[in-house]
């Protein structure tokens, strides 16, 4: 299949898909389709080794990282922080142009947070989710609030929305987290004007629908699916394409014995109306906490010599899933890291062989680890060499499973979990190209710790990401090379952007370590406790006149 | 001798004690996110060989600790509970095993209260996580809930016709410049803005509207009844005596 597209490549056909991000950065994924993918190219392999710091803004919110994708709308970049506080700020200058601070109550408590992983612009309205599970809306001119909504009380769930929302047309649509509580998940769309709920599709089907059956019991109640990353859009489809979940709980599934839908897929929902269309299930009954969360890639590719609307979707097991994204057909499955025995493969059918599964009471070695082949941070694709960019993390961990009952909104685990070195090497991460279809790696970087922020690529022909040390780095997109290297002070867990003003290309990173992951790599690694907090926005251009 | 069979008793107590911890800790703290296995770390601090005094490992699972992810276990867990989780901690802290024998284990147990069958019964509907919109999408009690409407454990309605259809007197009409028109619960006038609840359909929006676009006007056409259209009642009877036991 690799020469096919490499065909295609040099024809410069891919470069015709509407997936390059061009002045602005105006969704999560850069587009709705999600490539974190720049046509910007005045930053390029032969000048950025000039690249320096133009402005930084301290947002003064550093517990939790700085997790977010600035969102970047006519030169404007808002940004959010792990608190739920909202910058407005001039994207030459840094100049702060509007604050506002979600009022969170003082004696708020979750498992998922405190971070934030990005507000959605649109309609003149800034939307954010919120650590107590509201959906708030700013005026994008003034920062003040416009409207809020509770989605479901937080004390009750034990859930709370963390991820970036999805602007439809004039609908917000917004994730919820509890996938690790007894929760039941779900995906929610509001009025964009007025906050008014439109529709909500459940993740795990309600007695009467179809695969209501796939749940045992009461277990259907518990069963979490949480939506808690971002989504995609397909305008000519009209379809939302949104990635759901492991099942509750964890590691305990004999109380939940079945295919436990719709965990762990990929499912296709009407825009306007949340009816669901198709669904594409990687992991039935998943016992290892391996969600099916991360981005949803839409992308057209040549399978077999014809073009076909494809979805690339990265799951936590390692494994990255391509189907069709009109009728979730299986086209294709790969190991995006080498430490992988949850599985001994994964057939023509996208079906799992041998499963290894956790066992009550008795420590399992296990790989991955429950953090992932990869974590959420995103890949990028790149039209230009037709390539898939994406962190892997090689680890693993002994897993002891335990019989757990439910109790509504408490975590939800059924286990527990230590990690540990892989067989024969240290933990380890990197940074690889990839064919899309058949994850052959064309080159490699190596990183000592693990690479936890989301990878860039832009039609200069550069990769950037950041590392847990503090450097943000740019690397040759068809070697590897590493090109340019700059300290920010504080570990990387957000996702780098880029944007033009007058002119001039901007790359904008956030700097800022923390999360559930970061903040347990001391297991691994005792040195990490000891890695600095942040919570900056640096960001770069070339000199001027350059 | 008998002293020296009195410490090791005590000691052999303590070590019961921290075996029970060792379990709770595991279910409740290791988990995921948390504390991590053994008390390694995970997202929250690593809790081995770490120094800590009994007195704030207790105050602190208690507690909690507002604004972090650290919940108050106070009423989640019981008080014996929480003492062989903070024993357990000890015996894995830098001050090891001895403190937890130093710190003994006299224990005052809260006292218990059991919710009457039909009470709690109405309790499980009030929040009723199944239906999209159950009785706690728009009140609060016990800590629970969302606080729009009002307090229903202040004066609990007379009959299950006085929960279909309550006085709605604080229900307004709102129109707006654009001629969009909606059922509303004012909150606050202030500097020429209006906050209110959107009530068009549940969840209540709490909306910042400019005054001079808005024009509030007395009743409206919504009805409780159809907020709570998905109880029968026979549920709002049990709804009911949950109301009334908590008015009690």
């Amino acid at each position: 299949m690799r020469t096919v597209i490499a065909a295609f490549v040099a024809a410069g056909v891919l470069l015709a898909q509407p997936g390059a991000t061009g002045k602005d950065w105006p969704h999560y994924g850069g587009l709705y389709s999600a490539w974190r993918y720049s046509a910007l190219d005045q930053i390029n392999r032969s000048n950025v080794r000039s690249l320096r710091p133009v402005w930084a803004f301290q947002t003064g919110d550093y517990d939790g990282g700085l997790q977010a994708t600035p969102i970047v709308v006519d030169g404007v970049v808002y940004l959010s922080t792990a608190h739920n506080w909202v910058f407005a700020l001039d994207g030459a200058t840094g100049r702060e142009l509007w604050q506002y601070r979600y009022p969170l109550p003082k004696d708020i408590t979750t498992i998922y947070g405190p971070w934030n992983r990005g507000v959605a612009v649109g309609l003149g309205k800034v939307f954010m989710g919120t650590l107590d599970n509201h959906v708030v809306a700013i005026d994008q001119k003034t920062g003040r609030e416009l409207w809020r909504v509770n989605v479901e009380d937080a004390r009750q769930c034990g859930c709370n929305i963390t991820g970036a929302p999805l602007l439809v047309k004039d609908k917000v649509i917004v994730g919820v987290t509890g996938g690790d509580s007894a929760h039941r998940g779900y995906l929610n769309a509001f009025d964009a004007n007025t906050g008014r709920h439109v529709w909500r599709f459940w993740t795990i089907p309600g007695p009467g629908e179809p695969g209501h059956e796939t749940w045992p019991g009461d277990s259907w109640k518990y069963g979490g699916g949480a939506t808690w990353m971002t989504g995609s859009y397909d305008p000519e489809l009209n379809l939302v394409y949104w990635a759901v979940g492991n099942p509750a709980a964890d590691f305990y599934g004999e109380d939940r014995r079945g295919d436990n839908l719709y965990t762990n897929s990929v499912v296709a929902l009407d825009a306007d109306t949340g009816k669901l269309k198709w669904y594409h299930q990687q992991i039935p009954h998943d016992v290892w906490d391996f969600d099916t969360a991360y981005e949803c890639v839409l992308l057209d590719l040549p399978v077999d010599g014809k073009m076909r609307k494809l979805l690339l979707n990265v799951n936590k097991s390692g494994y990255t899933f391509v189907v069709d994204r009109t009728n979730a057909e299986f086209i294709s499955a790969w190991p995006l890291v080498k430490h992988i025995n949850w599985v001994q493969g994964i057939g023509k059918k996208g079906e799992l062989i041998g499963r290894n599964e956790p066992e009550v009471g008795k420590p399992k070695f296990l790989c991955p680890s429950i953090g992932g082949g990869r974590s959420w941070n995103q890949g990028a694709w790149s039209p230009r060499t037709g390539w898939f960019y994406s962190t892997g993390l090689e680890w693993c961990q002994e897993v002891t499973a335990v019989k757990e009952d439910p109790v509504e909104g408490q975590p939800f685990f059924g286990g527990t979990f230590e990690w540990r070195h892989p067989p024969g090497e240290q933990a380890h991460s990197h940074l690889g190209a990839y064919d899309p279809l058949t994850g052959k790696r064309f080159w490699s970087y190596r990183y000592n710790y693990m690479l936890l922020a989301s990878v860039l690529a832009t039609a200069g022909d550069l990769v950037f990401t950041g590392d847990p040390e503090g450097h943000f780095f740019a690397l040759d997109a068809r070697t590897g090379e590493k090109l340019w290297s700059f300290q920010t002070g504080s570990g990387h867990r957000g996702s780098a952007v880029t944007y033009e003003i007058g002119g001039r290309q901007y790359i904008a990173t956030p700097s800022g370590f923390g999360s559930a992951l970061a903040g347990a790599l001391g297991q691994l690694w005792p040195e990490m406790e000891n890695f600095r907090k942040g919570s900056t926005l640096f960001v770069f251009a070339l000199p001027e006149g350059d | 001798m008998l002293w020296l069979l009195f410490l090791l008793a005590q000691a052999s107590g303590a070590q019961d004690e921290v075996a029970v911890g060792e379990r709770i800790f595991a279910k409740s703290c290791a988990i995921g996110y948390c504390h991590g296995s053994g008390g390694a770390a995970g997202r929250a601090p690593r809790i081995q060989g770490r120094s800590f005094t009994p007195e704030y490992l207790l105050k602190v699972t208690r507690e909690g600790i507002p604004g972090t992810a650290m919940p108050g276990w106070q009423g989640r867990l019981s008080e014996e509970e929480i003492r062989a989780v903070v024993a357990y901690m000890l015996s894995i802290s830098a001050s090891g095993r001895a403190a937890v024998v130093a710190s003994g284990s006299s224990t005052t147990p809260a006292p218990v209260v059991v919710t009457p069958p039909d009470a709690k019964a109405g309790r499980e509907l009030f929040f009723d996580a199944v239906r999209g919109t159950r009785c706690g999408t728009c009140h609060a009690l016990e800590d629970r809930g969302v606080p729009v409407g009002p307090n229903l454990a202040a004066s609990p309605p007379r009959s299950v016709g006085a929960i279909r259809n309550p006085p709605l007197g604080e229900v307004r009409t709102a129109r707006l410049a654009g001629g969009d028109e909606f059922p509303a619960l004012l909150v606050e006038e202030k500097d020429g803005w209006v906050k209110l609840y959107d009530l068009t359909v549940p969840p209540p929006v709490l909306r910042t509207l400019r005054a001079s676009e808005l024009e509030l006007s007395p009743g409206s056409r919504w009805r409780h009844a159809d907020a709570i259209a998905s109880y029968t009642d026979q549920e709002l009877e049990l709804v009911l005596a949950y109301l009334r036991w908590l008015a009690r």
